[in-house]
């Protein structure tokens, strides 16, 4: 029951926000703009699906946001070899980071926060040393299709990364809600010792999670790349912190255990919106980080309150 | 006779040079009950640990029927068809009754993708046979304490185990449950289930178990047949040495003045009307079973519980205790039921847990006086035999018994004038419990008046002045604690199950 007005709560802060949102532009809730919302949120949204799951297993990734900048440089380089080149290297680089900060968490038992802080920076050097502080332009149209094409459904036309995102939501949904994935993940979450006495391989777990965390990331970084036509070690930085705080918004619990991908789905959106008109209202940024930051508080407060 | 189901073979164990189990050795039977006793520290944990795979032994072979085998993770014990009901309860609580009791075992379509119906139907199944009406699909984390205990076990038959261990399964039980789970185990052993019960009660050896096994300071004493042995001869075997009494005499009379009055207490939903009135060097007990409303009332004694009804007294004036920090201005203290979350700083030294509550007299102009909050420290080591006596040692180091102690030694130097005490002697051997009871009885002769609150009422019957017994939120009656035994106070609870009120005989 009270899950089912927690969940609740958030739908209707997020229909309030839109109602609001139309009230103070009325481009907002046009079809154009609604599309450019949906583009927009599936960067930080794609990652945010990734983090749930390291969320929920009680750790954090800081490293996300120059993973993106790490992935968008080091794929780009590869595009003498064709679009499934660029896709492969940059996945690539997004499962290797995902599992060596895995590795470092479980074996080296250095605990999340300092780990992916280390990374962090690791990965934010290795795209500056890369691409020798450089821009990498894109040459191929296919590629740049990826980010800004639409796929024509008939009835309606969506724009490419909507489309990846919906799947990657999809998937991820099915590995919180119907494998043992998502099951241990919130398990070790909830209670690592107890987990490890009903005989489940925390190690293999933590690990595969992060190396999910670091795939998602690397969908996300492709698809900004191909947005920008771009390999920019620039790219991404304070990812990290929207992802978090979408994943918080959504209402899954900031030490792990508790949470769900719906909830952060409509994080991403609140956001997203919020983005989204404050820039159709022409807001200067320093206004719209301040915002920004108060509506995380908010959040995490109100989380906090509806715990007791 | 039965081959056995499982050896060990002259196990030991030592952490960082310590030795925690020295060539111990024991064997289970199919369809066998084989307790292990022992004090806190004794081994136990650590001996069921190896079991289990947690701990790996530094030496010794263990057998599981007639093969050689090594246990290297819980997964693997588990492999083996070893399932351990732990003390503390292991549970996740934001997963449903049927994810816990599924956890670790589930059936999957390919490798990942989980039957989550199959999952519901063997929660269900497993519960049935505990007769526990509990919905599979509900949160763990909302369910009271008793029922988690419940699943817990539910999840250890889920494994459909050869060996269950039980570590002080009871522990969270009201006395109904504990027949159901002795009404289970005697299934199992129908079963040719092996079962090795740990427990610190020992009256529920001599009921359910068939052998038992003493062990102290990590040395197997002795394993007898439990109706050969007595209670007497295992506490003998158990500490080492003769032991005189539990429970310290009763020297003096409570004094007449009554330091609490409580009239018409209540707390909607939880208890009501409860009246009684404690004097000052008195022992009441609360008896009254797991979730009659008891830790209720003690907390809303503390100022812990928003919304009370009625009136309490302190020393005569009429008090609104709102916040533990009124109730601790006027002088009532309190010995929580959980020490670990709701008593003790766990990573802090014994010495800063221990005087915590004294900072105020060990202050120079607002500094500490580390030198004599160290004498101090030393004084209160010695006063409780607090083992080890290391006073910068992590307190989530010590043992239960030692834990505790050093809880009861943060209030001693206190000018409490009220003291209540909920589940003072859970989880602790009994040499700790009976030094426990000796400074709870030095400080009621010292004048302090003492709420006792036990599920254990044999402690009850030994050491209060009168008894208030509880059920389901109301008061039933209040009975003499020099004549009351654990029988009488059971029955006189379990009889009010018509709702008649007994007489009162104080």
């Amino acid at each position: 029951m009270l899950r089912w007005i927690k969940k609740f709560s958030l739908i209707m802060t997020f229909l309030l926000l839109v109602i609001i949102c139309s009230w103070a532009s009325p481009y907002f809730l046009t079809s154009e703009n609604i599309w450019v919302l949906l583009r927009q949120i599936t960067v930080i949204g794609t990652i945010a699906i990734g983090m749930t799951f390291v969320i929920l297993s009680a750790g954090i990734d800081l490293s996300v946001g120059s993973v993106v900048a790490l992935v968008s440089v080091v794929s780009m380089s590869a595009q003498n070899f064709g679009v499934p080149a660029i896709i492969l290297v940059g996945i690539g680089v997004g499962i290797s980071v995902g599992l060596f900060n895995g590795l470092v968490i479980t074996f080296g038992r250095v605990v999340p926060f300092i780990t992916t802080l280390g990374m962090m920076t690791i990965a934010h050097g290795l795209a500056l040393w890369y691409s020798g502080q450089n821009i990498i332009h894109g040459q191929l149209p296919q590629f740049e299709q990826l980010g800004n094409g639409w796929i024509d459904f008939g009835l309606f036309k969506v724009p490419i990364p909507v489309v990846i995102f919906s799947g990657m939501f999809l998937i991820g949904w099915l590995l919180l809600e119907r494998t043992i994935f998502g099951k241990y993940v919130k398990a070790i979450g909830g209670n690592t010792e107890a987990a490890r006495m009903s005989g489940i391989n925390i190690n293999f777990w933590i690990i595969l999670t992060y190396v999910y965390c670091g795939l998602m990331t690397a969908v996300s970084g492709l698809i900004i790349t191909s947005r920008m036509n771009t390999g920019s070690p620039m790219v991404g930085q304070y990812y990290e912190l929207d992802a978090i705080a979408s994943v918080i918004i959504g209402g899954t619990n900031l030490f792990g255990g508790r949470g769900t991908l719906t909830g952060t789905l409509l994080g991403v959106l609140i956001l997203g919106a919020v983005a989204n008109i404050m820039n159709l209202l022409n807001w200067p940024s320093d206004v719209q980080y301040t915002i920004r930051g108060v509506i995380i508080l908010i959040a995490v407060t109100m989380q906090r309150g509806s715990q007791h | 006779m039965k081959s056995y189901l499982l050896r060990l073979e002259s196990i030991s164990k030592s952490f960082s040079g310590v030795p925690v189990l020295e060539e111990v050795s024991f064997d289970l039977y199919p369809g066998e009950v084989h307790c292990v006793v022992g004090q806190n520290g004794a081994g136990k944990s650590t001996l069921i640990k190896i079991l289990s795979g947690v701990h790996r032994c530094d030496s010794g072979r263990i057998f599981m029927r007639d093969r050689l085998v090594n246990i290297r993770s819980p997964a693997e014990g588990r492999k083996q068809g070893i399932s351990v009901i732990y003390q503390e309860i292991d549970l996740i609580p934001d997963l449903t009754v049927a994810d816990n009791i599924c956890l670790g075992i589930e059936e999957t379509y390919g490798r990942f993708l989980r039957k989550t119906s199959r999952e519901r139907t063997i929660a269900q199944e497993m519960l049935h046979l505990l007769r526990e009406e509990i919905d599979p699909t509900s949160i763990v984390k909302t369910l009271p304490i008793a029922q988690q205990q419940m699943i817990a076990i539910a999840k250890a038959l889920a494994l459909k185990a050869g060996i269950i261990v039980m570590d002080e399964p009871t522990s969270a039980l009201s006395g109904k449950e504990t027949e159901t789970l002795f009404r289970i185990i005697r299934d199992l052993k129908s079963r040719d289930i092996g079962i090795i019960y740990i427990s610190h009660r020992l009256s529920e050896i001599f009921r359910i178990g068939d052998r038992v096994t003493v062990l102290r300071d990590g040395k197997h004493v002795v394993t007898s047949k439990c109706d050969e042995i007595d209670t007497p001869k295992l506490i003998h075997s158990m500490v080492g040495k003769e032991f005189k009494r539990m429970f310290p005499e009763r020297l003096k009379q409570p004094n007449m003045n009554a330091v609490l009055e409580i009239s018409h207490l209540g707390i909607p939903g939880k208890f009501e009307n409860i009246t009684f009135e404690l004097k000052a060097g008195e022992i009441l007990g609360i008896a009254g079973f797991v979730g009659s409303g008891r830790s209720e009332l003690a907390q809303a004694i503390f100022g812990r519980q928003p919304s009370i009804r009625g009136e309490i007294k302190v020393n005569g004036k009429s008090i609104h205790i709102s916040r533990p920090k009124i109730a601790i201005i006027n002088r009532i203290g309190m010995i929580p039921e959980n020490r670990k979350s709701q008593a003790l700083q766990m990573q802090a030294p014994l010495l800063e847990n221990i005087t915590f509550n004294s900072l105020n007299r060990l202050k120079n102009f607002g500094w500490i006086n580390w030198r004599k909050r160290l004498k101090v420290t030393q004084e209160r080591i010695d006063k409780f035999s607090i083992q080890p006596a290391q006073p910068f040692k992590i307190v989530d180091e010590f043992s239960g018994g030692n834990q505790q102690k050093i809880v009861l030694g943060n209030w001693l130097f206190e000018d409490a004038d009220v003291l209540i005490m909920d589940e003072p002697t859970r989880g602790i051997d009994v040499g700790a419990k009976a030094e426990i009871f000796r400074i709870i009885r030095d400080w009621a002769d010292k004048g302090v008046g003492i709420i006792l609150i036990s599920s254990e009422f044999q402690e009850l019957a030994g050491m209060c002045d009168r008894i208030l017994l509880i059920r389901e939120g109301r008061q039933i009656g209040m009975i003499d604690g020099r004549t009351a035994t654990e029988q009488i106070i059971l029955q006189l609870i379990l009889d009010a199950e018509s709702g008649e009120q007994i007489a009162s005989m104080d």
